[in-house]
């Protein structure tokens, strides 16, 4: 899967949020807030192709938390993502 | 002949052949702005009228259509790292005007193909407004879709798409209350004075509708109409009046990261310290006067 091209990870007001950076059509509505996780893999995914597998991966190496956990947030996370329509899959 | 201009405090130039049909369409949009200053302009613009050369560089932009249906744009990349833009008819392949823009965005190079049809004024200042969004992004000027009014020596900053209401919005303000008047219907500029203060200023620009004055009004609000049953104003919370802002910001995605972070920031410091709100109404006098009312109370 791969993060979609057309949105940005920026910190606002001290939060990590993503969203369209525009399209001149002024329609608005769509901002995400990510957790310190999610924007970590999003800094760290970004213009890659991955599996749920690498997500894991990097859970497990930046917060050293158990494989079985790490898999399972990660999955979590992934599916949230989908749902947010900011994935290709 | 060769103008200087003064738009929301950036000076720039704009020369052009004598009797240019196009640029006597649009010249007085940008009189008001005229300025004899002698100083550095930010951004140099010269119309030249020739045949377009042929697109050799990188497609970086398909097009979107603008409101008003009528141009299309495409963007290129050349080797030399400079921008080349077009613009034409939607219905039609061929561009009718084509800019060139290097990679430091301090000037623009246009030429219009020697046909002349009825729409190249229309093009010319489509692309002027595109030279002038690119050559002053980098000092932090936003260009603004909304229909702005002057109120009580501040300005009022209406937010929408097209069609939602802006401009009847802004026209209700003017008529119902008193000492309201339009600054720009379309595309007003808005940034910060060297002092800090987030301020307004009328455009060139301004849709369809004649209001090209050269005045300018710290802001006093942002408002996105949203249509609805009844008169409501609501504030935004900072992160949505954050997203507010970034969806009425002009916006080309080929601006460079830097330029993008730079937007980003002005934004930022604009939700961090205007307030912005969303006006639930109808199109009616009782919606600029609770407008009007409720601001009033915000502030």
């Amino acid at each position: 899967m791969k993060i979609k091209k057309d949105f940005t990870l920026r910190t606002v007001m001290g939060q990590n949020i993503v969203l369209a950076e525009g399209n001149n059509a002024d329609s608005y509505g769509k901002i995400i807030t990510l957790n310190q996780s999610a924007a970590m893999l999003w800094k760290e995914l970004k213009d890659k192709t991955f599996e749920t597998e690498d997500a894991a991966d990097l859970l497990v190496e930046k917060y050293g938390i158990d494989r079985t956990q790490a898999l399972a947030d990660a999955t979590y996370i992934l599916d949230l993502m989908t749902s947010k329509s900011l994935l290709d899959r | 002949m060769k103008k200087q201009y003064i738009i929301a405090q950036n000076a720039i130039s704009v020369s052009a052949p004598d009797g240019l049909v196009a640029w006597g369409v649009v010249e007085h949009r940008y009189s008001p702005f005229e300025a004899s200053s002698t100083e550095n302009p930010v951004l140099e613009i010269d119309i030249r009228v020739d045949a377009l050369p042929e697109s050799d560089g990188t497609m970086i932009y398909e097009p979107i259509h603008n409101d008003i249906g009528l141009v299309t744009s495409r963007a290129s990349r050349l080797a030399d790292g400079s921008l080349v833009i077009e613009f034409g008819h939607i219905s039609e392949s061929k561009p009718r005007l084509w800019m060139k823009m290097p990679s430091r965005l301090n000037r623009a190079d246009i030429l219009m193909a020697p046909d002349g049809d009825d729409n190249d004024g229309y093009f010319l200042s489509h692309a002027l407004m595109i030279a002038y969004m690119l050559g002053t992004c980098h000092s932090g000027t936003l260009l603004m879709h909304s229909a702005t009014v002057i109120h009580d020596g501040k300005a009022f900053l209406f937010q929408g798409k097209s069609g939602t209401g802006k401009s009847t919005h802004a026209a209700l303000w003017t008529r119902h209350i008193a000492g309201a008047e339009l600054l720009n219907d379309d595309h007003p500029v808005v940034r910060f004075t060297p002092d800090g203060v987030a301020t307004a200023y009328g455009s060139p620009w301004s849709g369809k509708t004649d209001c090209y004055r050269n005045l300018s009004a710290p802001v006093g609000a942002f408002v996105r109409i949203v249509r609805d049953r009844e008169n409501a104003l609501r504030r935004l919370a900072p992160l949505q009046a954050y997203a507010s802002l970034t969806a009425s910001v002009f916006y080309l995605p080929f601006l460079s990261d830097e330029l993008k972070e730079t937007r980003h920031k002005t934004i930022e410091r604009l939700a961090g310290t205007v307030p912005c709100c969303e006006m639930h109404c109808r199109p009616d006098r009782d919606a600029a006067i609770t407008c009007h009312r409720s601001l009033a109370l915000n502030r």
